[in-house]
Parts: structure tokens; C-alpha cells; sequence
């Protein structure tokens, strides 16, 4: 793969970077979201459309700091940085009968490689003017993080004390009404 | 090949609007992604690609492309998209499906249709399972690999689709990853752009039926394989390769088969040729 990291700090090819990748995240968690609802997966499919709506707003944010801006047309298979990972790699991880903790995990693998990559952007001194820009979304990024964490102890919670796992727990159990 | 005249069109254009029901983490997902953004980098116009599939899990693609498509037979993919590029030398034709469909019922079509060396691209989808059917061994599945349906494996040698195309006169010979989007779009855009038949053979994990293929993503290396136009070292490389490698494996300029009595013909003349 090429890394053509002089075209990098060129803050219109990091922004058309930072678009295509957000673009790709976007389309594989609604994709994802679909089918998961389609193999009856509601809870994890929830999660996914969360986070989607999430990348759609830090899509926002790149839109909304290139106003007026044509970004140039980045070849689909050019990499930021030697270290990146394609977003959706992750999901090969994702199964229908995934639960919603489990799907909560990929979503934050998915949030990290956004992160990591806005973190590299941040290290680069070269790339002051896309600074707004970068400060936004990883500001965006931690707020969500927070949020998210939050969300996902929530569902544990549920999870421990929903109906399926009293029956499980029940069936296990010497005094179980289900023996 | 990339016609800077079109208009901008984007990866969702190419996309319809059915969306995939394939299982959640299923690798074709990738490669229909992957696909939708090498049309979009090629501006390939809508009107002149012709997605043509067999039978299968992979198969369903067509549906998912805003393209001219046909679902077709099992096994008889590259037959249909033989006959299409035929009749319409002009249309970029794009035959997809898996490895039960490509190498199993389809298996006779697939060398002929390497020998032929029509100008069109091959994107087999490979999951060395019959994904659609529940879980069957197919020709590229390991012969150990036990299941409900060969409890002992089925202790027949894995086809070596590579090297088949390369002995059967393919021009362009190629190892994808779904797990590597990237490196599979360039694949597929180099594909498309060849003159000849390329086969672009992609290991796509069955995360249903072979849920240990996710594996792959750790195990498969991500475009190492340095093109030749020599085939006895492609032959060497394909021969050596333990299945992990992906690239291009061999691309060169071969003859094409264009089947001359099509040319500016109308339905008219071919029924006249017809007449008894
Ligand atoms: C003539 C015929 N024989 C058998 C079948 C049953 N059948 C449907 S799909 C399939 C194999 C699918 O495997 P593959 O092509 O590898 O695609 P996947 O589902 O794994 O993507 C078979 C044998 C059929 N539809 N038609
Ligand atoms: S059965 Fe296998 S090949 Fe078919 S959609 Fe599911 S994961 Fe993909």
C-alpha cells in the first residue's frame, strides 16, 4: 500500500482522508445495522445504528469545516498512515448472534480507529490549519466515548437481570422452578 | 481506462438500494464494497457494466449493484457472461460468485472460459464452503476440514484455482483479501482495467459455516506478491504460495478472443445468418 505521507499533510487530501474514512464507517454500520435486525438481532443492531448516527455527525463536522471546499478525489485504496486500519475490519468479528456487549466492543474498535487516526493528525505540527477541524472531531470522539460507556454499563445491567438469564440461572439452580 | 469525462460518481452510487442480508460479518459484504469503489474510481458508466452471477450465497450480488445484472444459473455464470460480452463487445462485463458455483458445478466453464481469454473480469468470492446450502465442503475446502456433511473430511486434495487459470491461459491472475479492502479494490480496478480475462480469486470468511476462517485476518498477507508476466515463475510463485499470498500473481498480454461476427451487426443480420 502506499503511504505518501508529504501528500498527507496536505490538509485537503487529510480532510478527503478523514471523509472517506468516516464514509466507509458510515455505510458498513448501517449496512451492518440492517442485517442485523434482519436476523432478528435487534439489541446489537441498536447499537450499531447508535454509533452510525455518531460517525454522521462527525461527518458533520468535516463538512462543516469544508464549506465551499472541493476536496480532491483520494484513489480508494491510499492509506493515511503506515499504522492504519481499514474501519471495517473489524466487523469480520460481528455474528448475528452477537450480543449487545459484544456488540458494543466492535463499535468501540470501530470509534478507536477513527481516534488513532485524528491522534496522528494531532501529532503532526505540519497540519495547523486542519487543526480546528481535527480538534473538533477528537473532542467529538471523547464526548461520545464518555457517553458511550455509560450506555454500554447500562446494558450489561439489563442484561444481567433480563428474563433470559433468570430462566438460564433458574435451570442451572438446585431450587430452579424450571427442574 | 479512467474516464475523466463522467461525471463524479461515488462508491453509494453504484450501490442499489436492496440492501445485503448476507450474516452479519460474512466477507462478501467487503467485497461488494470493495467492488462498488473500484467502478467508482474507474467512473465506470452505470449503462455499460454487466454484473452477471450464478447461484449462491455471493451470488446474490447483482442485487445489491445499481447496474445491469442477471442472477443467473448455478454454475453457468461465466457461460452467461460469455454470451453478454459476445453480443455487447462494449460493456464492461463483471461475472461474480463463489467457489461452489466457479470451481465446483462451474468447473468446465471456468477453464474454457481462461482459455477463451474474453476481455472480462472473474470475482470469485471464496469461502471454501457452500455458504447458501448449510455448510457443504466445496473444492477448495481443506480435505480434513470435518463437518456434519463429511464427518471425516473429505479426503480429496483442494483445487488450486490459481493454478488452473494460469495452465488453462488466463491473463491476469490475482489473490484478494475481503478482510482488505483496500488492497482489493486496487485488485479489482487493475482487473477491470486488463485487457483479457482476470480472475480475481478472493478469500471471503463464512463466519456462519467456518467461523474459524476469521482467523484469516491475522493470517493472510496484505498484497506481498510482486507481479510477473513470466508464467513458470508465476507457475513457481502460485505453486509455492501456501494460500495466504495475495496480489498479482501474473498479468500479461495474451490474445483476446473477439468473436468477429458480432461486429456492428444488428438482431436483423443474425437472423438472416440463420435462415435456412
Ligand atoms: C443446479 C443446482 N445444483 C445445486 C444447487 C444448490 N446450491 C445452491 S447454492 C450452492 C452452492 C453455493 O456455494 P458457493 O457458490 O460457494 O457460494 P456461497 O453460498 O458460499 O457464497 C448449491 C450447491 C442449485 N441451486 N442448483
Ligand atoms: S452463510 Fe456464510 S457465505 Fe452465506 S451469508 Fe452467511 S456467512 Fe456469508
Amino acid at each position: 500500500m502506499n503511504h505518501p505521507k508529504e501528500n498527507h499533510l496536505d490538509p485537503l487530501r487529510v480532510l478527503a482522508m478523514i471523509h472517506a474514512m468516516i464514509e466507509e464507517s458510515i455505510y458498513h454500520t448501517e449496512t451492518f445495522a440492517y442485517t442485523l435486525n434482519v436476523h432478528h438481532n435487534d439489541k446489537a443492531a441498536k447499537v450499531f445504528h447508535l454509533i452510525c448516527e455518531q460517525f454522521k455527525a462527525e461527518q458533520g463536522i468535516v463538512l462543516n469545516g469544508t464549506l465551499n471546499v472541493d476536496l480532491p478525489t483520494i484513489p480508494p485504496w491510499e492509506e493515511p498512515y503506515t499504522e492504519y486500519i481499514h474501519p471495517s475490519s473489524v466487523l469480520i468479528h460481528a455474528n448475528y448472534l452477537m450480543s449487545e456487549s459484544e456488540a458494543w466492543k466492535l463499535m468501540h474498535e470501530m470509534v478507536e480507529i477513527h481516534k488513532r487516526f485524528y491522534t496522528f493528525l494531532c501529532k503532526e505540527n505540519s497540519v495547523n490549519t486542519l487543526f480546528s477541524v481535527v480538534d473538533q472531531l477528537v473532542n467529538y470522539c471523547n464526548d461520545c466515548g464518555e457517553k458511550n460507556k455509560r450506555l454500554e454499563a447500562k446494558a450489561e445491567t439489563n442484561r444481567s437481570k433480563s428474563s433470559e438469564d433468570i430462566d438460564i440461572i433458574a435451570l442451572h439452580s438446585n431450587e430452579g422452578g424450571l427442574w | 481506462m479512467r474516464d475523466m469525462t463522467q461525471e463524479t460518481l461515488t462508491a453509494k452510487d453504484y450501490l442499489s438500494d436492496i440492501r445485503p442480508i448476507w450474516c452479519p460479518g460474512c466477507g462478501h459484504f467487503f467485497i461488494l464494497r470493495a467492488l462498488a469503489q473500484a467502478f467508482a474510481w474507474l467512473k465506470l458508466p452505470k449503462e455499460q457494466i454487466g454484473l452477471i452471477s450464478g447461484i449462491g450465497c455471493s451470488s446474490r450480488i447483482p442485487a445489491y449493484i445499481n447496474a445491469y445484472g442477471f442472477h443467473g444459473v448455478h454454475g453457468r455464470a461465466l457461460a452467461l457472461g460469455t454470451g453478454l460480452k459476445a453480443v455487447r463487445p462494449d460493456m464492461h462485463v463483471i461475472v461474480a460468485g463463489g467457489d461452489g458455483d466457479g470451481y465446483s458445478i462451474g468447473g468446465n466453464h471456468f477453464i474454457h472460459a481462461c482459455r477463451r481469454n474474453m476481455d472480462m473480469t472473474y470475482i470469485v468470492m471464496d469461502n471454501e464452503v457452500y455458504g447458501m446450502t448449510k455448510g457443504q465442503p466445496s473444492p477448495t475446502t481443506e480435505p480434513d476440514w470435518e463437518s456434519k456433511f463429511a464427518p471425516h473430511g473429505t479426503g480429496i486434495r483442494t483445487f488450486n484455482p490459481l493454478g488452473v487459470a494460469l495452465a488453462s491461459g488466463a491473463s491476469f491472475i490475482a489473490r484478494g483479501f475481503a478482510g482488505d479492502p483496500n488492497g482489493l479494490t486496487k485488485l479489482i480496478v487493475e482487473a477491470i482495467e486488463h485487457k483479457g480475462f482476470s480472475l480475481v480469486e478472493i478469500k471471503s470468511p463464512c463466519v456462519t459455516f467456518r467461523p474459524e476462517e476469521k482467523e484469516w485476518s491475522k493470517t493472510m498477507r496484505k498484497m506481498n506478491v510482486v507481479p510477473t508476466d513470466d508464467v513458470v515463475e508465476a507457475a513457481r510463485k502460485i505453486h509455492s504460495s501456501d494460500g495466504l499470498d495475495t496480489g498479482i500473481f501474473y498479468q500479461a498480454t495474451l490474445p483476446v478472443f473477439e468473436p468477429h461476427s458480432t461486429k456492428g451487426k444488428t438482431v436483423l443480420d443474425f437472423e438472416k445468418e440463420f435462415e435456412v
